[in-house]
């Protein structure tokens, strides 16, 4: 749920309440203050006949024109004081039964008591009531409307700065040397936002540019001892030697190779990630393809592995070099892990390439399959780079890179 | 042939001028550029080898000064740094050709003969070795009994082999210069056998004797009795 949306939900449902809440008590409200206006109108009546009283000694004629009903009756009580009532009672005027206002005292005419009841309707409270309802629902639906407006315009403009940011970071790579593009906003719970992200960002570039730099520089010094194992061996090997020197000879040269083969890929990751690679240009794969298939035709006649292609002319923005070194890869693998008698089909469109290979009757571990130094097995020859290698040029290639298995079948596509 | 070698690691230095000295090379040493320049004024060379990263100055520089005295000598750049940029620049700049370290020493042999070769002879030469004559413009190897038909690999393999005689290549530096140095397929062992077999057999055919022998499972050696006459 959007904070807005969680922001309305309590605020308007808050407003919803407070508004209801002030309708009923501004409908008592004027509702008392009506009947003390009525009860006034009602004293006026009453004063207006004890002047008559006092004038004629005599009780007044009841007029059948004014909308107060006036009674009186014979009472042996003494006198009463006034009381206020409300009742409900017949009104002729209007033809029904009607909340009214009543005064009831006794008076006094020539020694005789009279109660002197005065009903007058309370006929606005009806239309009160109605009015005030109205005015409620209204003002609660504008209020909504309103509120929907407010954030529909302005509410999402103001929170633009905060999607503008997330999109950056979202577009954010430590390896980019260009810092994310944040806005530039007036508001200072998104500047504030703003600058930490920036710092983070900023920071997380630099450390990532300097653990490059030493993987860049410790591959670079570890080339020139390399060169003198290497030479030293070189020169051991042509000495006369007894069988066992020999042996450990042969050791130190596997493991001098291994070395080197890690020290080579992890210097061209990086210079892959440094964009060293000569200017992409359009390359047709179906070339380069035909080409490395004529080299590795040599080692797949020897493991007896069966060839299968379909190939359509399909072009690629790419440096060359890198789809070289793509191509060699993914095809060094389908033959590395392959068995003898298998089989390669390699696969080629316009929408990309498929080289799907035999080999174990296991599925490879999609997640870790691209991530250096991951090895299935412990495969002496291997040494887990050349999947990232593999990755890393389709990164900065704009490929997209996966893997499926399918009944002792690995392939590795591309989407070009 | 007479050599001059400039690299500033002492080591590596001795390693390459042992392995070069009395293989039809004569080597001269220089750890520095200073003394690189000594000995390029004093005496003429048939080939540099050159590392490009120096403490002092740049093996660059080194180029640029051969090329400006317009010396004859041939140029290979050994480096530590693999980079294409170097490459390019080392290759524009007049070097014949390019090694990036570590590198295997009959590798180097080999592409030292290889510039000589093309040098002095453009290419077109023949070269006697024993019983064999080698054509390397056209690739094509004869005996006294006629040509041997031989595989691009297989002539690969021999010139290699020749570049290298009386010392013992290592499979590995077999590979590396049959498929490049980023090759890693453990089947190019299976391959290298396969190679080696059928040129010792169409050697033999032709009437050689069997100038490839096997070195306890690190690699092979190519014998002949050295003539006085060098390639």
């Amino acid at each position: 749920m959007k904070f807005l949306s969680m922001y309305n939900r309590y605020n308007v449902s808050v407003m919803v309440i407070v508004f209801a809440l002030s309708s009923v008590v501004s409908f008592f409200l004027i509702k008392e203050v009506l009947k003390n206006e009525m009860d006034g109108s009602l004293l006026r009546v009453k004063a207006k006949i004890a002047s008559y009283v006092n004038d004629h000694k005599r009780l007044p004629e009841v007029s059948l024109l004014n909308d107060e009903q006036i009674e009186f009756k014979k009472t042996n009580q003494g006198s009463s004081s006034d009381v206020f009532k409300s009742v409900r009672s017949f009104v002729p005027g209007l033809g029904r039964i009607h909340f009214c206002r009543q005064l009831s005292y006794s008076i006094k005419v020539q020694d005789q008591f009279y109660v002197v009841r005065i009903v007058n309707p309370l006929e606005g409270t009806s239309h009160l009531t109605k009015l005030i309802l109205c005015i409620s629902l209204i003002t609660i639906v504008l209020l909504l409307v309103t509120t929907f407006m407010i954030n529909r315009l302005i509410i999402s403009k103001l929170w633009q700065p905060f999607y503008q940011s997330m999109t950056a970071l979202g577009n954010f790579k430590v390896s980019d040397i260009q810092q994310p593009d944040f806005p530039v906003t007036k508001i200072s719970e998104f500047n504030f936002m703003i600058g930490r992200l920036r710092a983070a960002t900023t920071d997380a570039g630099e450390n990532y540019r300097i653990l490059k730099e030493f993987t860049e520089n410790a591959a670079h010094e570890i080339q020139t001892p390399l060169a003198i194992i290497q030479s030293k061996l070189d020169l051991l090997v042509q000495q006369q030697m007894q069988d066992e020197h020999l042996e450990s000879l042969r050791s130190a040269y596997g493991a001098i190779r291994k070395l080197s083969r890690i020290n080579q890929d992890l210097l061209l990751i990086t210079k892959i990630e440094n964009s060293q690679f000569k200017k992409e240009e359009n390359t047709s794969v179906k070339d380069k393809v035909e080409e490395k298939l004529k080299e590795f035709r040599e080692i797949w006649q020897l493991k007896n592995l069966q060839l299968e292609t379909e190939l359509k002319d399909a072009g690629l923005t790419i440096s060359p070099q890198l789809l070289d070194i793509l191509i060699y890869n993914v095809f060094g693998n389908a033959t590395k892990h392959n068995r003898n008698g298998g089989f390669i089909r390699v696969k080629l469109n316009g929408q990309g390439l498929s080289v799907t290979n035999s080999g174990p009757a296991k599925a490879l571990n999609k997640e870790r399959l691209f991530s250096r130094f991951y090895k299935e097995n412990n495969n002496a020859e291997s040494n887990g780079l050349g999947l990232s290698i593999i990755k890393q040029i389709c990164e900065v290639s704009g490929i997209e890179a996966g893997y499926r298995y399918d009944e002792n079948a690995h392939e590795f596509y591309f989407v070009f | 042939m007479k050599i001059l070698i400039i690299e500033d690691e002492q080591e590596l230095l001795k390693s390459i001028a042992s392995y070069l000295n009395g293989n039809a090379f004569i080597c001269e040493q220089a750890d520095n550029i200073y003394t690189a320049r000594e000995k390029l004024k004093a005496s003429d060379y048939d080939c540099v080898v050159l590392d490009i990263t120096l403490p002092v100055g740049s093996g660059m520089d080194i180029l640029r000064e051969l090329k400006l005295e317009h010396k004859s000598c041939g140029v290979l750049i050994i480096s530590a740094k693999g980079s294409l940029d170097d490459k390019l620049t080392g290759l524009e700049l007049g070097a014949d050709d390019y090694l990036t370290k570590p590198f295997h020493l009959p590798e180097l042999a080999a592409r030292i003969h290889a510039i000589h070769r093309r040098r002095v002879f453009g290419g077109s030469d023949l070269i006697e070795v024993d019983k064999l004559s080698l054509n390397i413009q056209d690739k094509y190897v004869r005996t006294h009994l006629g040509p041997v038909e031989l595989t691009r690999k297989e002539f690969e393999l021999l010139m290699y082999f020749i570049s290298n005689k009386n010392r013992v290549v290592t499979k590995e530096a077999i590979i590396d210069h049959l498929w490049g140095a980023h090759s890693n397929m453990p089947d190019n062992y299976d391959l290298i056998y396969v190679h080696i077999r059928n040129l010792r057999k169409k050697l033999i055919d032709k009437g050689c004797p069997d100038y490839i022998n096997a070195v306890y499972g690190i690699g092979y050696r190519f014998s002949v009795v050295e003539l006085p006459v060098s390639l």
